[in-house]
């Protein structure tokens, strides 16, 4: 009974909230007449926010979607939702490796390691970016090797640069967050009993212990994604490519761009990475249920 | 003197010791008190001798206290917080303390002695550690200037989040559980985007590009933006570790007995989450120096842009009005080609900030899980310095006393294939082991390791990011020395190469598609002895910028002919004897109250109040127009007084703002929104008077010696008004279709039978075109007869051409290009000035198409083209472009060869491409998308290349794009 009363209560508040930071900028009043702070205008806010629900449910202001068929958004749509898949793979792949290759080194080694990791980890990813690139330049001024194509001008659409740097602190962070799994599930008892029977340690790591952490891996696998869907943005307005990043900019840029439309661009971006999200959380979900554990 | 000194030193020393033993440090007692009770006995000596030995003495004892403070900070429990939060204190301190250097115009820096010093902006050198930014400004007093404001920001935000997020969370988790299911409820859009783009998204429209808003406002909204989008991190964090503490068996117990709420909260809670609020402190100020820095590369500054812009390639870039790190970052990314160091210096002051902070938080957490470094430290040592001897012996064999023997089993083997790589590795490492150099390789690699690993913390840290710094630095030097070896050429190389990276005008979508017809309504009469046009004009006018605006523009075109005017292209629109003329303005009523406005030239200034979005004014003025006398668009001789863009104009308000541009001697550099005239005009009987409009929806009145004409027009771009008299003109008829058109040329001069046959010639092209642009758009074309040779001037519905279109065969050309021009820039408009190519270069083309059509020789000869492609060559090496606005030609003839040769070229290659049908096509759609509005060359581009399809897209980038590789 309570929940029946509480979830058109929570529908609205999503609804409130979405209006809202709609709206926000209306809040507030810019040019303020004899004050140089920033003004509020509540009236304006109101009329704003109602004005941006109203828009929202005609029928008139969604006509933008035909226009979204164009060929530009579609392309860059595409060419953007191919970097995320392959920087998402790249990373899981990556950071497997560096994680599986130090849970079988020593401890010792391990820790010395996890502490480099842990420092490059902590470096503005700004600067690592620089510094790819201008290594990149030098190889190309001294050496005259261009071995990736980096900004996406003059029509190109380059992949193999957008994913490495989208998916290389990425696959830091992520092969950190494996470690510390990993160790944890070292130090259960099942572990040592397989030490015991004298199984080896790579068949532990990869058969036993591997089928174990997926489940706590799937679901903090969020985080990963997230954090490349803001490398993207970033990346994508770093080397000039021509995705959806370019058309979102392009589109907030225009100053009479309506909130529908501003809705509709952000939602669509983030539907395949939110179900991505929801899939492989809810099977890993599945999964631990299947495996008695309790997450 | 030095008994004097002695004795003070012993003083200070002594004070000193007592300063200690209250620290209770015993290991310094030690050594300080032996060396009391010595300096007391040889005061009674020759201390004086002993000064030296003294200060000796005393340098021992600092270095010793250096040392154990550092020891005691070692072993302090919150050592890294405290250490961390000094180091980031001084440097705010060292900041607050910077003041700016002056930015300078000069091209080279020279030092006092007039020695050239070097060229902003100017690598790394002694003089300059860091080099200098484009204003000749050292990057070290630039970072050093805005580090304040990026820390500043930094802790402000996070303690703000900190705050309002903790004393939300700890309210909601001990008093209102269901309010975290709402405020989830309210903050769920922040749960899918990322908060780089909800930062994005809710400051771009006001912090991206100069609004003329102030820097105060600007950061304020910016900081409350990033407080808000951190705000539901912060939350969840601590309502999760609340409801932990509260699922312990102690808060169970204390409830149990009686304990309420509050006191849960100040004795159970608060102790446990104390160290995890300083935890999540060091993680939200990371979080916000990486979102600061990203949002810096999208030009989103704290405190807003700078109107003045850095670099407009690949994108037009402005620079952060507060020199804070993470903008200045962003900002000089995009110079990262050119001048590297201006990107590197901020970010490495970054990473130096991140680093301490990542380390604080290395400590937190080494604290929160128990393992407390200062502890581990001591162990060390205390093996160390008890030799050789480790405190555990290891022991790889044991023997359990007593226990029974097992018998043997038999275990089966298994087969692991794990096992046979492992193996693979081991053999293979032995194989290796057998070269000698290969084991002391391993043996030094190991010994590095364990060497690196032996270190402590802040020196790994400052070691790992010593190759970083050395990598920019070398990077720097032989920057500059390319720079110096061969300045000159390299110069221009490194500008070629930066030329990578901002947006020509024509990939910009800036016209302002929200535009609202402007009303004018005139009454005005015509006086002929003065030659002058007075009259009152009332103009409502809507706001469709989107926001409020202050001022309002008008364009006083005649005014150009003020003042006397210098250059060829000047002298061919003035003309034998010019006259000059100009429009007066008095009492300015704006929504009924006389305003203050401001004339300068030709642009006509009024301040306007509270003339919000979509908000209506009226203006009203009266105003006195002296025409001028020349071969321009508004002005008189013996038969004739025609008018065109006479009337105050309002200027375009788009994207980019006000159009404020001036008139030029060649082009069409006029750029207007369509308007509606409600017009009223009196002149002397003898005037035939004509307008844009079609002559039977005007009203004439004939009284006594005065005519009264008025009209109302619809959808006109520019007003243009004729009177002629009746004695020199006489009019030619020719209908195409319903079309009427109006050849008014003059009787005795003019040759009757070039007049019918420019008649033939517009009213043919006019069909022609038709397969091109669809139906003509107007009821009515008339064509006056102007001056001798004024160049020919196209409005909606009327053309202005010279005299000599009437003795000259070739005059039928210029009636094509008027009807044309009905089209383009009558019904199309652009903007003429800022991009001349978008209805240019396609009426040449077509022009050039109706000629071949008409017989008027066939395309160009192989040797015209080669002329064309020299001179094209010698105008490009000049720094112009087929995108250049009017302003960079430097002549009408680079003006013709670029957008009538060079455009006309691009057209006709893409029609090769692509096929005619699809240019017919596409400039259908253009037309019929912008009739009565203004398109932009990326509206003309994007409509070819949805018509082109493939072949299309890219193609215009390639002819309009400056050839930078000439360019200066």
């Amino acid at each position: 009974m309570k929940k029946i009363i509480h979830i058109p209560f929570l529908f609205m508040t999503v609804a409130a909230g979405l209006l809202f930071f709609m709206s926000f900028p209306r809040l507030f009043d810019f040019r303020p007449e004899g004050s140089e702070h920033l003004g509020f205008r509540f009236l304006d806010f109101l009329a704003a926010f109602k004005a941006t629900a109203l828009q929202l449910s005609s029928g008139y202001s969604w006509r933008f979607v035909e226009s979204w068929h164009q060929e530009t958004a579609i392309s860059r749509y595409t060419y953007s939702l191919e970097i995320i898949l392959i920087s998402l793979v790249f990373t899981i792949f990556i950071g497997s490796c560096i994680a599986y290759i130090m849970m079988s080194l020593s401890f010792t080694k391990r820790a010395k390691l996890k502490n480099v990791l842990n420092f490059i980890e902590g470096l503005p990813d700004l600067l690592v970016i620089f510094i790819i690139q201008m290594s990149l330049f030098a190889l190309y001024r001294e050496y005259g090797v261009r071995l990736v194509t980096m900004y996406g001008l003059a029509g190109k659409e380059p992949l193999i640069f957008p994913m490495v740097i989208n998916s290389l602190l990425p696959s830091m962070f992520f092969a950190q967050y494996l470690l510390k799994v990993m160790e944890e599930e070292y130090e259960k008892h099942y572990i040592l009993l397989g030490q015991a029977k004298g199984l080896s340690k790579f068949h532990l790591l990869f058969v036993h212990l591997t089928r174990n952490i997926l489940p706590v891996i799937s679901i903090h696998f969020k985080t990963i994604i997230f954090a490349i869907t803001t490398n993207l943005v970033l990346v994508e307005q770093m080397f000039v490519l021509n995705g959806y990043t370019k058309e979102l900019y392009d589109l907030l840029s225009i100053r009479g761009s309506s909130p529908a439309q501003v809705l509709f661009y952000v939602g669509v971006f983030l539907v395949p990475i939110m179900l991505l999200e929801r899939i492989v959380t809810l099977s890993g979900k599945r999964m631990a249920s299947v495996r008695g554990l309790n997450i | 003197m030095k008994q004097l000194i002695t004795n003070k030193l012993i003083f200070i020393m002594t004070v000193t010791m007592e300063y200690f033993r209250n620290l209770k440090f015993t290991e310094l007692i030690k050594p300080m008190s032996s060396f009391f009770k010595n300096a007391r006995q040889r005061k009674y000596k020759s201390a004086g001798a002993d000064l030296y030995k003294l200060i000796y003495e005393i340098l021992k004892i600092l270095l010793m206290i250096a040392v154990s403070l550092t020891k005691y900070i070692n072993h302090l429990k919150h050592r890294n917080m405290i250490v961390g939060t000094a180091v980031l204190f001084i440097l705010f301190a060292v900041s607050w303390n910077t003041e700016l250097a002056p930015e300078s115009n000069e091209p080279l820096i020279f030092d006092e002695n007039g020695k050239f010093v070097a060229a902003p902006p100017a690598p790394p050198s002694f003089v300059f550690p860091l080099g200098t930014d484009l204003g000749a400004r050292s990057m070290v007093n630039l970072v050093l200037f805005g580090v304040k404001y990026t820390l500043g920001a930094v802790i402000g935000i996070t303690l703000a989040r900190l705050i309002i997020g903790g004393l939300l969370a700890m309210v909601t988790a001990l008093w209102l559980p269901v309010f975290k299911l709402y405020f989830s409820a309210f903050f769920w859009p922040f749960r899918y985007i990322p908060a780089l783009l909800a930062g994005i998204i809710l400051m771009l429209p006001i912090a991206a590009v100069p609004q003329g808003y102030s820097v105060k406002v600007i950061l304020e909204y910016q900081l409350l933006i990033l407080i808000l989008i951190g705000l539901p991190g912060v939350f969840y964090f601590i309502t999760d570790m609340v409801e932990e503490i509260k699922k312990e068996p102690f808060v169970l117990s204390s409830s149990l007995m009686g304990g309420g709420k509050f006191h849960i909260l100040t004795r159970h809670v608060w102790p446990n989450i104390k160290s995890h609020f300083l935890l999540l402190t060091t993680q939200q100020m990371m979080q916000l120096l990486q979102i600061m820095t990203f949002m810096g590369i999208f030009s989103i500054y704290l405190g807003g842009p700078h109107p003045t812009a850095i670099t407009d390639f690949p994108r037009l870039i402005y620079r952060s009005i507060s020199n804070e790190l993470a903008g200045m970052a962003g900002q000089n990314y995009w110079l990262i080609r050119r001048a590297p160091w201006m990107a590197y210096s901020p970010i490495l002051i970054i990473t130096f900030i991140a680093l301490i902070i990542n380390w604080m938080k290395k400590g937190i957490e080494d604290q929160i899980a128990g393992v407390i470094p200062a502890k581990k430290k001591s162990l060390q040592e205390a093996s160390e310095s008890m030799g050789s001897t480790s405190l555990v012996e290891k022991s790889n064999s044991f023997v359990i006393v007593g226990a029974q023997k097992q018998p043997n089993i038999h275990i089966r083997e298994r087969f692991y294939i794990n096992d046979v790589i492992r193996n693979l590795f081991i053999s293979l490492r032995r194989s290796l082991l057998k070269l000698k150099a290969y084991e002391a390789f391993e043996k030094s690699l190991l010994k590095t390791f364990a060497a690196i690993g032996r270190l402590p913390s802040p020196l790994l840290t400052a070691l790992l990011s010593l190759p970083l710094i050395l990598c920019a630095g070398l990077y720097g030097y032989a920057q500059y020395q390319e720079y110096t070896g061969n300045s000159r050429e390299k110069g221009h190389k490194s500008d070629q190469v930066s030329a990578v990276a901002a947006k020509e005008t024509y990939q910009l979508d800036y016209t302002n598609k929200d535009a609202v017809p402007t009303d004018y309504k005139a009454y005005m009469n015509y006086n002929e002895a003065e030659g002058s046009l007075n009259g009152a004009l009332n103009i409502t006018t809507t706001n469709t910028s989107g926001e409020e605006m202050e001022k309002l523009y008008f364009h006083l075109y005649p005014n150009q002919f003020q003042e006397p005017l210098e250059g060829m292209d000047w002298e061919m629109i003035l003309g034998p004897s010019p006259e000059p003329g100009w429009i007066e303005i008095e009492d300015l009523f704006v929504n009924g109250k006389r305003t203050k406005f401001k004339v300068n030239k030709t642009i006509l200034e009024i301040d306007m109040a509270n003339w919000t979005d979509k908000q209506k004014a009226e203006v009203a003025f009266k105003f006195i127009l002296k025409i001028p006398k020349n071969y321009s668009n508004t002005s008189l001789d013996y038969a004739a007084v025609w008018l065109g863009n006479f009337l105050p104009a309002q200027a375009v308000y788009d994207k980019d703002g006000w159009n404020l541009d001036p008139i030029t001697p060649f082009g069409q550099p006029f750029y207007q929104e369509i308007a509606n005239y409600d017009i009223t005009l009196t002149a002397p009987a003898k005037y035939e008077i004509l307008s844009n409009a079609p002559e039977p929806t005007a009203i004439i009145e004939t009284q006594g010696d005065t005519v009264k004409y008025a009209v109302k027009l619809e959808n006109v771009r520019d007003l243009s008004m004729v009177l002629l008299d009746k004695q020199y003109y006489s009019r030619e008829i020719f209908m195409n279709g319903d079309t009427m058109i109006n050849m008014w040329s003059r009787l005795k001069i003019d040759d009757l039978e070039a007049a019918q046959r420019n008649n033939m010639a517009a009213a043919q092209s006019m069909k022609y075109f038709e397969e091109y642009f669809g139906t003509y758009p107007y009821k009515e074309l008339d064509i006056i007869r102007t001056a001798e040779s004024n160049p020919q001037m196209s409005y909606q519905g009327m053309i202005f051409t010279p005299g000599y279109n009437f003795t000259n065969p070739l005059g039928s050309v210029s009636m094509i290009e008027g009807v044309l021009r009905q089209w383009l820039s009558g019904a199309v408009g652009s903007n003429g000035y800022k991009e001349p190519w978008v209805n240019d270069a396609i009426s040449s083309f077509l022009l050039k198409k109706a000629m071949v059509e008409r017989g008027y020789g066939s395309s160009n000869s192989a040797e015209q083209i080669s002329q064309l492609q020299t001179e094209i060559s010698r105008i490009e090496a000049q720094g112009q472009s087929l995108s250049s606005p009017l302003k960079e030609f430097k002549d009408i003839n680079d003006y013709y060869v670029m957008i009538g040769g060079k455009g006309s070229e691009m057209y006709f290659e893409l029609e090769k491409q692509i096929g005619a049908g699809k240019i017919k096509e596409a400039l259908k759609t253009y037309t019929k998308e912008h009739t009565n509005k203004n398109a932009s060359g990326y509206d003309l581009i994007k409509t070819f290349e949805n018509a082109g399809g493939a072949e299309a897209s890219g193609y215009f980038d390639s002819w309009l794009k400056p050839n930078t590789k000439k360019k200066e």
